[in-house]
């Protein structure tokens, strides 16, 4: 860079020379010198402000998607599998990954200023293409990226090489304004001096800005070579590397990226896209035979190469077959999938979840499958959950409904559903709403409110309220109701002030997981001491009074957020207690999840609501 | 004049020594973080394994064997992980610990080969997320005893370099044990797969 500040320098003295008829004095120069330097910096400022956008602004610029780390999807879940395992060989802490859906070349890159802020960016088609070891290795070579601050170093060269060429870019401008540009109007603005400097600054902007590329590209070049090779240490596996580089060359789309502004993000990436013979001197990357001669000296490229080019073996998944009406098998309990997915996704239903319902919906009657999918219908199926068999009452709970301000057809609806829902196991109840839920947010304020309130009838109407029924009740008041909106208002900042409460709510738990009164009062006790409040008492079974839970449950859900999650951890031990788990149990916990606003405790969360005794 | 020299010479001598003990420190720390670090990617393992096998137990009723050896496995090195946390230091517990883990390790081996034998279980989803799920855990315990011995290595490495040789054995900075292979009988049991 000094070079080129003398540069200009020279050309600024040789040019005043050449106008004012004298040699150009000491600060003159130093004033050139000072010019050029400012003009190096504003560019270089410029790309720093717009290199340093956040992290998911950058991949978003490239048309990524954000991985979850709770993700279903398989593909991704591998990739999050194999990046926790090179953060835990790394020593560093798993970044944030996205995805590039719409590329399907193989690559990766890291953006972010620091290890901190760093985030890793994989192509669809590296996810899709590379076994699981040649993705572990391409991690890993990202991760090295992070680890010795390249990055950073990088994005120094970058801002370098930017504010050179807006040097240079200056240099054009003049050179093109003042030459007059051939037009009758330009000819004014004619300015030998001036224009002959604008010839001179771009000239040593360019010249400048070819030996600063070459410089960069053979730093680049050997912080890749040093990437390569933590990347072995980290996998202790060179073939997996050679394999990714070899798959590379022999995937037709290579690893471009089709997306416009990769190309200013090249020397970011963990291979080049196939470049033309001036792009040797200023390559970032070395060539791929180079990097796996040196990834393994042993073995010729030509045999990877031969291997990548087989197709890779992709095993057929068997999709869930939606014809049978035969009951869907017992579903991994560990990771959410299914039926405790869908339950555990009451409140927030997302894509993933619905996609598990389709195994679901499947077991279920055709009316209900279709009920589920309008507002109108899921309204009716979860109005049909609750009524009554016995002919008087159940004549009492649809006038209840026809006297809400809801639909006329909704009483008739629900009617007619309701002797195919009794069909099902109660176990199903939960992933009925989870269902539903989907449907119901489509309706409008006055309609949802309409809608609960009809509930609230036809709940009435029976005068009697079941435990289930308050369950139901409660989770969709509180996912439909006003009360979802909440703000994240908090009232209460400890356990300790919400003793009475809490009592009441492990009470009920207790209960509900056993009726000899001894097993309640050990269940409570564990509940109890979970918490560490010796002081809560268990109450009498007669004394529980469901208003009192409702306004307890209320009481809680403004209580500081890491409390809630303690009350649930809590809440999980009592039900847990005695070493198993029953349906009510399990649904009371899920209601007080939702109106908690928390995750429920994964052990719990994972269990099959239809593998849980009654 | 001399004595200002000799001063500084000190002066420099004692920042020198100071710079290698911090240094030793730090790599001391991180090995012994490391080594915690093993032993949550066990226990994760360890809370993983029930789930995982009861999965499996519906598809592969065949290889009753295989999953009860892991089921037995499991509870065997959770045993002596409780007797190890109980009596820490002691060699015969952590010896027993080191054991337990090879068994279980030969053991959930041999689950994870089995799966290949079974080409219609492998196409079923659940299954190949059990597979993973399984595969990743050992990845993951395996990985981090890596890490530990990389951090080992680098602690090691300082403490008997030229400079720093001096001042170590000076400030008390003992060699790390590295982590060797805990290889028992069971786990050198090659798996076996039939082609029926």
């Amino acid at each position: 860079m000094a070079a080129i500040v003398a540069c200009v320098d020279l050309v600024a003295g040789a040019v005043y020379r050449v106008w004012a008829g004298a040699p150009a004095g000491q600060n003159f120069h130093l004033a050139t010198s000072l010019i050029t330097l400012a003009v190096i910096a504003l560019g270089s400022l410029e790309i720093v402000a717009r290199l340093s956008m956040g992290r998911g602004e950058l991949a978003t610029l490239l048309a990524g998607r954000p991985v979850p780390r709770s993700s279903v999807r398989d593909d991704e879940r591998r990739l999050i599998n194999v990046v926790d395992e090179m953060a835990i060989a790394s020593g560093l802490a798993a970044p944030p990954l996205y995805v590039l859906n719409r590329e399907p070349g193989i690559n990766a890159f890291v953006a972010g200023l620091s290890p901190g802020q760093a985030v890793v960016v994989v192509t669809q088609g590296a996810l899709e293409q590379l076994s699981r070891d040649e993705l572990q290795a391409v991690i890993a070579h990202e991760f090295s990226h992070i680890l010795h601050g390249d990055i950073r170093l990088n994005l120094r060269a970058v801002c370098v090489l930017q504010g050179i060429v807006f040097l240079a870019a200056i240099g054009r401008f003049m050179m093109q304004y003042y030459s007059g540009a051939g037009t009758e109007e330009g000819r004014r603005f004619f300015h030998l001096p001036l224009a002959a400097a604008g010839i001179g600054v771009f000239a040593v902007g360019s010249v400048g800005l070819l030996c600063c590329r070459i410089i960069q590209a053979a730093i680049a070049r050997e912080r890749e070579n040093l990437a390569d090779a933590s990347a072995v240490r980290f996998t202790r596996n060179a073939d997996a590397l050679c394999g990714a580089l070899a798959r590379i060359r022999a995937n037709s789309e290579g690893a471009r990226l089709r997306n416009w502004h990769a190309d200013a993000l090249a020397h970011m990436l963990f291979a080049p896209d196939s470049g033309s013979w001036l792009r040797s001197l200023v390559a970032t990357h070395p060539p791929i035979e180079e990097r796996m001669r040196r990834i393994n000296p042993h073995v010729s490229p030509d045999f990877y190469f031969e291997k990548a080019s087989k197709p890779r073996v992709i095993e057929e998944k068997v999709k869930a077959r939606a014809a049978e009406k035969e009951k869907p098998r017992p579903i991994v309990p560990k990771r959410l999938t299914g039926v405790a997915a869908l339950v555990a996704s009451i409140g927030d239903p997302g894509a993933e979840h619905l996609e598990y319902a389709a195994g679901l919906l499947a077991y279920l009657a055709p009316s209900i499958r279709q009920a589920l999918g309008d507002p109108l219908g899921a309204q009716s199926v979860m109005l049909g959950c609750v009524l009554e068999e016995e002919l008087t009452i159940r004549g009492r709970q649809l006038a209840a409904i026809g006297k809400a301000g809801v639909h006329a057809d909704l009483a008739r609806k629900a009617e007619v559903i309701a002797p195919l829902l009794r069909q099902l196991d109660r176990a199903y109840r939960l992933p009925l709403v989870a269902l539903a839920v989907p449907a119901l947010k489509g309706l409008d304020e006055a309609s949802r409110h309409a809608f609960l309130d009809a509930l609230r009838r036809v709940l009435v109407a029976d005068q009697r309220l079941t435990l289930s029924e308050f369950v139901l009740a409660t989770i969709l008041d509180w996912t439909l109701g006003p009360k979802a909106r909440r703000g994240g208002e908090v009232r209460y900042k400890a356990c300790a002030e919400l003793a009475a409460e809490t009592a009441l709510v492990l009470s009920l738990l207790a209960y509900a997981g056993s009726s000899d009164p001894a097993e309640a009062a050990a269940a409570f006790d564990k509940g109890r001491a979970a918490l560490g409040l010796p002081a809560l008492a268990l109450a009498e079974r007669d004394a529980l009074q469901l208003s009192g839970i409702a306004k307890a449950l209320e009481r809680m859900s403004v209580l500081a957020p890491l409390e809630k999650q303690r009350l649930l951890e809590a809440f999980s031990t009592t039900v847990a207690a005695d070493g198993n788990v029953k349906l009510m149990e399990h649904e009371l916990l899920r209601a007080a999840a939702c109106v908690l606003d928390c995750p429920m405790p994964p052990s719990v969360a994972a269990l099959d609501p239809r593998l849980l005794r009654k | 004049m001399e004595g200002w020299i000799a001063l500084a010479v000190i002066a420099a001598l004692a920042f020198w020594a100071i710079a290698i003990y911090n240094a030793l420190v730090q790599l001391r720390n991180r090995y012994k973080n490391s080594y915690a670090q093993i032993d949550v990617q066990l226990k994760r393992r360890y809370d993983l394994i029930p789930n995982l096998v009861e999965a499996a137990k519906g598809y592969l009723t065949h290889e009753r064997e295989t999953l009860q050896a892991v089921i037995a496995a499991r509870g065997a090195a959770v045993g002596a992980a409780q007797k190890a946390a109980a009596a820490p230091g002691d060699p015969a517990a952590m010896q027993g610990l080191a054991q337990a883990e090879g068994v279980l390790g030969g053991a959930l081996g041999r689950l994870l080969a089995v799966f290949e034998a079974y080409p219609d279980l492998k196409a079923n989803q659940n299954v190949m997320q059990v597979q993973e799920e399984l595969a990743s855990t050992e990845n993951k315990v395996a990985f981090s005893r890596q890490a530990y011995n990389d951090t080992v290595m680098e602690y090691n490495t300082k403490r008997e370099s030229f400079p720093d040789n001096i001042f170590a054995g000076m400030f008390g900075f003992t060699a790390a044990m590295l982590l060797e292979a805990t290889e028992s009988a069971e786990e050198r049991k090659a798996p076996k797969v039939s082609f029926k």
